[in-house]
């Protein structure tokens, strides 16, 4: 605003914001890549909390607390700088050259399954065990109770801790520029670098990061409002 | 013929079952009744292996079951010879009545979808909910669920239908409608173990009572021999204590049963 030097400028936002954007796909490569790891793997351990196997519930406990109790960026580092050493130390395997982007894709799995174990055991957890034995009395074996009771109840208890879960996600894969991964956030820390101007390729980042948060809280909103079997859903 | 021979159940150290034995012929309705934690509620679950008995075995016709060591196998065979109403109802949450009552049809027993649907809207019709096909169970009453629930037991056409306490989660006002589906089912020939607590079903619509206590039976006979000449002292304590409150439904069980 006729300064010296220009603090902000419009005209830079609008020239630097398809940029930013054109990195959208990666972030939500890491984020649709990150739900699929975590998701099986949460699955795995969901099932295995849930009919307590031993010593892999003693395992999972531990695991689960462990992902919960330390930051993202560390459990990033970790699998980034760890994984290659192990690999080296028990293959030979020399991972020195792989791209970071896909460190990344395996630090947030490991993230996610941890989030969504929990989230998964406790939908579980929630289906009354009368539904069960009604399964059982109509005549349905274990696995046709599951899959015809057991899961479609679950899932309507799953959905709304997942939005939660999903959009902090989301926001989270915004660490991985540290990494140097030409996400939306690397990719604006890249134009800051080349031009000097910083603030508007990361106000644009936060614009992005806004508008698209804000329609998945919508979307889950939505989806928790539906009336399910019946019953309107809170939460 | 219906035979069920020496149950006994025990839980950690307490023997909840001892030795108890129970014999109907098809069509008849036998009620179970006794004070809470007399084991006629594991008794009725034991039959269908809801509960694993210690010992004992059932007879449904021609087959013999060990209630103890059946496999898999023969657990689902019995499940789907028989029916069971539960004193929570335990409707599929996510099924409509329609599909509560198709479901042990077309997934357990492989009936196809248009017969499955036929058989259970006459089953539906049967327990008065003609209008109520398309609803969830949280959209129903107590007693039209537990009507919901002994449709989903009448459509597999079982040998014997078991009954846990089907009144006694239900509010005082719908308990009539659903003895009065009862009482029909009784009337049409459906054979039926019912534990209860409604001393008026017992008297008038069982052929056959059995009073449990501690895990024995004390004393079976006709409604009348029990109701009105117990021979045991604990059976005419019971009675009395019973009788001594307003029936809960305050609704009598209108018609005696033909003999």
């Amino acid at each position: 605003m006729g300064g010296e030097v220009q603090l902000f400028s419009f005209d830079r936002l609008e020239n630097v914001f398809p940029k930013v954007l054109g990195a959208l796909p990666v972030t939500l490569l890491i984020v649709v890549t990150a739900l699929a790891i975590g998701g099986l793997l949460g699955l795995f351990i969901a099932f295995v909390r849930v009919h307590h196997i031993p010593v892999l519930d003693q395992l999972a406990v531990v695991y689960i607390s462990f992902v919960r109790s330390t930051p993202e960026i560390v459990q990033l580092f970790i699998v980034y700088y760890g994984v290659p050493l192990i690999a080296q130390a028990l293959t030979g395997v020399d991972l020195s050259a792989v791209e970071a982007l896909y460190f990344v894709l395996i630090a947030f799995g490991i993230n996610q399954s941890a989030y969504l174990a929990e989230l998964f055991r406790g939908g579980f957890e929630a289906v009354p065990a009368g539904q069960y034995e009604a399964g059982d009395a109509v005549g349905l074996t274990r696995f046709q109770t599951f899959r015809r009771v057991i899961v479609p109840q679950a899932v309507q208890l799953i959905i709304p801790g997942l939005g939660i879960t999903i959009i902090a996600l989301f926001r989270n894969t915004s660490i991985a520029a540290t990494l140097g991964v030409a996400d939306m956030m690397g990719k604006a820390g890249l134009i800051g670098a080349a031009t000097y101007h910083y603030l508007e390729p990361y106000v644009a980042a936060t614009v992005i990061f806004l508008v698209i948060s804000i329609a998945l809280e919508l979307l889950f909103r939505q989806l928790n409002k539906r009336v399910v079997f019946g019953r309107r859903q809170t939460a | 013929m219906i035979e069920i021979q020496h149950v006994s159940k025990s839980f950690g150290g307490n023997q909840v079952l001892k030795d108890v034995s129970l014999s109907l012929e098809h069509g008849q309705v036998v009620a179970i009744l006794g004070p809470s934690g007399s084991g006629k509620t594991t008794f009725l679950r034991s039959l269908n292996f809801l509960e694993r008995a210690d010992s004992g075995t059932l007879r449904l016709g021609d087959d013999v079951y060990d209630l103890h060591s059946a496999n898999k196998k023969q657990v689902l065979e019995v499940r789907r010879k028989t029916g069971f109403v539960f004193q929570h109802y335990n409707l599929f949450a996510n099924m409509t009545a329609l599909g509560n009552v198709m479901e042990g049809l077309v997934t357990a027993r492989k009936v196809p979808k248009k017969e499955a649907e036929r058989i259970a809207k006459e089953a539906l019709d049967k327990v008065g909910l003609s209008d109520r096909y398309d609803y969830y169970p949280a959209q129903l009453s107590g007693g039209q669920q537990q009507r919901v629930s002994i449709a989903r037991a009448i459509a597999t056409n079982p040998e014997v239908i078991l009954f846990d306490e089907p009144t006694s989660a239900l509010d005082p006002e719908l308990i009539g409608e659903v003895l009065a589906v009862m009482q029909d089912l009784a009337q049409s020939g459906t054979t039926m173990i019912v534990v209860t607590h409604e001393m008026g079903f017992a008297r008038n619509v069982a052929d056959k009572v059995l009073f449990m206590e501690g895990g024995v039976v004390v004393e079976e006979g006709t409604p009348d021999r029990i109701f009105n000449h117990a021979r045991q002292e604990r059976t005419r304590e019971f009675l009395q204590r019973v009788s001594g409150v307003p029936a809960a439904s305050g609704i009598p069980v209108a018609t005696a049963k033909a003999a």
